[in-house]
């Protein structure tokens, strides 16, 4: 144990640490200051309504969501990310070198800031409402670093943060032009359905298989996916059950009462489409009309594999556009996916390959 | 034992055919009640006869009603009756079926198989089951010593392996992707969605072979709930009497939970009920009595599960939010009943 004498010596050195320290800090907060006034910032509004000031280049990024960094990989800012979230290094629609990047955490677990200020970031993108996400953008704003925050909730939202980005990168041409062959294909698709009378409406289940154990299916309600199937010409069974939920799990008895017209299974992978598949092949669901009648889909979801579009991000579309062809095969029979896929690759992705099958 | 409790035995003993019965007239899909009655009938009286009803009447009723119903009488008397026989054991009422680490190990096993493997029917019933029995027998081995297990070394290790698995559980939630986390956060609330008959004929075997030994052990409970010296001063082996009866209760309670998941507060309610009936701490009755009273609240408990709202509850939250007041009433009014 320390005596007296080397008691107070100790309190000296610590806080003559805590001094010396804290000036670099300060110092350190000045100079980053006084040199984002000098480089005449760029002051935006963000999808959360804040104002935020960034540098008018912006040069480095953090960005902590998969589907901003697919975003930004498409305006041609992959050279500008400098750190990313964990689920962006498992996209395959994100290249390469920018899944090779610095990991700085993600948003439900939480983000190393220290990682985050070593990047030295011009400006952090991310999501905001829900997880920790509150919490990492307080402290991203008390060390200076500009956040810009956007949310993914509906399609509407994807063109809105292609366009928000746009102004982050000064890249606006190229995320309206984005944003309008995304727009386009929506409202065609959604002025198409209204023609739709009720009678020709099926009813639809979305639904996953795997989530729970194997007897208990985890549906789409009132989601984004759910209130699609409304929007492409399908009722959707889920939903109108359970309006005020998002995804209610159900029993099998409850799908037999429901009878759907058409069923579709979502899944991340191709090996887990094909167990929910084989799950459907059993005798309970044999009596549905959808699998008597051979109208049950599966379509790949999130961003995985090649081949999954429904998911946040420019893909979107082409998921929108798997589903109602599904739904409604007649109204949409023109509608050509592989098409519109290739097109979005080459034009947005810089490479046909991405596609996939 | 006087008439009046014959009476009420014999009761409480036929209680699970009606509670079976009625069951069948639960669930999400609308078939009328007469209807319901007639196709049963009609299934009893020619099990194999073509029905001339729509098919999916009858896949709901036997393939999907019957299955779940006979997984919650199972589940009801594997829990029940590995309560009451550990709180024999432990001569201590507030012990249920997971003292020994069943629980956490069976949750550990789940988590390892939901996060990592992919998903064959059939892998996570395997993991849970052979975790949970290990976590037993880390437990056994742990508070064994020089022969000998003492109550509270049994105790003291159960709660020591129960905190380890449980924090390894932790680790597999942090490093699990959210889709695969949010299997691993259901599978441990407990559901009897998963019941079919695979699942019943999976824990059926087991449950009833360990449910065999408590049940002919039965009086020897009520020997070792007497305490080591007094135990040993009969003539009984108390080791061996007590190592038959840990491995019941684990083999009854990781079967159980292996298919459906952590089901709280059945073990702990329901052996006390009974004694509450009853009058007394015998285990010639209360064994019976819970295997019979367990099932009946299992059955209960899962078709408010099941027809409380349309989509599915886990029936293992419901069976804490109605077993926990309800046996601070027990413990409130009856000041510690019996076992004071």
């Amino acid at each position: 144990m320390l005596d007296d004498k080397g008691l107070t010596k100790f309190r000296a050195v610590l806080i003559l640490a805590v001094l010396v320290l804290s000036t670099i800090g300060a110092s350190f907060l000045a100079i980053r200051s006084t040199q984002s006034v000098a480089l005449n910032p760029t002051t935006l509004v963000d999808m959360a309504g804040r104002t935020v000031q960034i540098p008018s280049s912006v040069d480095r990024i953090v960005v902590l969501n998969s589907y901003w960094t697919e975003i930004l990989c498409t305006l041609g800012a992959a050279d500008k990310i400098v750190g990313i979230d964990k689920y962006s290094t498992s996209s395959h629609y994100i290249p390469s070198k920018v899944r090779n990047l610095t990991v700085v955490g993600d948003l439900f677990k939480g983000i190393n800031i220290e990682t985050v200020i070593a990047l030295s970031p011009d400006v952090v993108i991310m999501d905001y409402g829900y997880g920790k996400t509150g919490e990492i953008i307080s402290a991203l704003e008390g060390l200076g670093i500009p956040v810009v925050a956007l949310v993914s909730r509906n399609f509407s939202d994807q063109t809105t943060a292609i366009r928000t980005l746009g102004k982050v990168l000064n890249a606006e041409k190229s995320a309206g032009d984005l944003a309008g062959f995304m727009d386009s294909r929506h409202s065609f698709l959604l002025s198409t359905a209204a023609w739709i009378p009720a009678s020709e409406r099926p009813k639809v289940l979305i639904c996953k298989l795997d989530v729970w154990q194997e007897r208990l299916i985890y549906t789409y309600a009132n989601s984004t996916y759910g209130t699609l199937a409304e929007d492409l010409g399908g009722i959707n069974v889920a939903l109108r059950d359970f309006p005020d939920q998002s995804w209610p799990k159900v029993s099998m008895e409850k799908v037999l009462a429901w009878n759907p017209d058409v069923i579709i299974v979502l899944g991340y992978d191709n090996a887990s489409l094909a167990s929910q598949l084989d799950t459907v092949s059993n005798s309970s669901w044999n009596q549905l009309k959808a699998v008597k009648e051979g109208k049950v889909y599966t379509i790949l979801i999130g961003s995985k594999v090649a081949g999954a579009y429904l998911d946040w991000g420019p893909r979107m579309i082409l998921g929108e556009m798997q589903l109602a062809k599904m739904i409604q095969p007649e109204y949409y029979a023109n509608l050509d996916v592989s098409g519109a896929a290739q097109m979005l690759f080459t034009q947005f992705y810089n490479t046909g390959a991405l596609s996939g099958s | 034992m006087g008439s009046g409790v014959k009476w009420k035995s014999a009761l409480l003993l036929l209680l699970p055919i009606p509670a079976l019965l009625g069951s069948l007239f639960i669930g999400a899909y609308p078939l009328p009640p007469e209807i319901t009655l007639q196709v049963i009938m009609a299934k009893i009286a020619s099990p194999f006869a073509q029905s001339p009803w729509p098919q999916v009447y009858e896949t709901v009723l036997f393939e999907i009603r019957l299955p779940r119903i006979i997984l919650a009488l199972i589940g009801g008397v594997a829990l029940s009756v590995s309560g009451a026989s550990l709180q024999g054991v432990f001569r201590n009422p507030l012990v249920d079926s997971y003292i020994l680490g069943v629980s956490a190990g069976a949750g550990l096993g789940a988590a390892i198989a939901i996060a990592f493997l992919p998903s064959i029917p059939g892998v996570t019933q395997v993991l849970a089951f052979s975790f949970g029995f290990l976590a037993f027998l880390v437990t056994y081995f742990v508070a064994r010593e020089r022969g000998e297990t003492p109550v509270v070394s049994l105790v003291l290790a159960g709660i020591i392996v129960t905190a380890l698995f449980s924090a390894a559980l932790s680790m597999i939630k942090f490093f699990t992707e959210a889709e695969r986390l949010a299997g691993v956060v259901y599978w441990l609330m407990g559901s009897l969605a998963i019941a079919g008959w695979r699942e019943v004929a999976q824990t059926l075997p087991a449950i009833g072979v360990a449910f065999l030994i408590i049940f002919f052990m039965r009086w020897r409970l009520n020997v070792l709930s007497m305490g080591d010296e007094e135990a040993k001063s009969l003539g009984v082996n108390i080791e061996r009497d007590r190592l038959i009866v840990l491995f019941a209760t684990t083999l009854m309670a990781s079967s159980f939970v292996s298919v459906a998941g952590i089901i709280g507060w059945v073990g702990l309610v329901v052996p006390h009920i009974i004694r509450m009936l009853i009058g007394t701490p015998d285990n010639r009755v209360v064994i019976p009595l819970s295997a019979s009273v367990g099932a009946v609240f299992l059955i209960l408990a899962d078709d408010l599960a099941r027809s409380v709202t349309t989509f599915e509850l886990p029936v293992g939250v419901l069976t804490t939010v109605i077993g926990a007041p309800f046996f601070l009433y027990l413990l409130k009014r009856r000041g510690g009943g019996t076992w004071k």
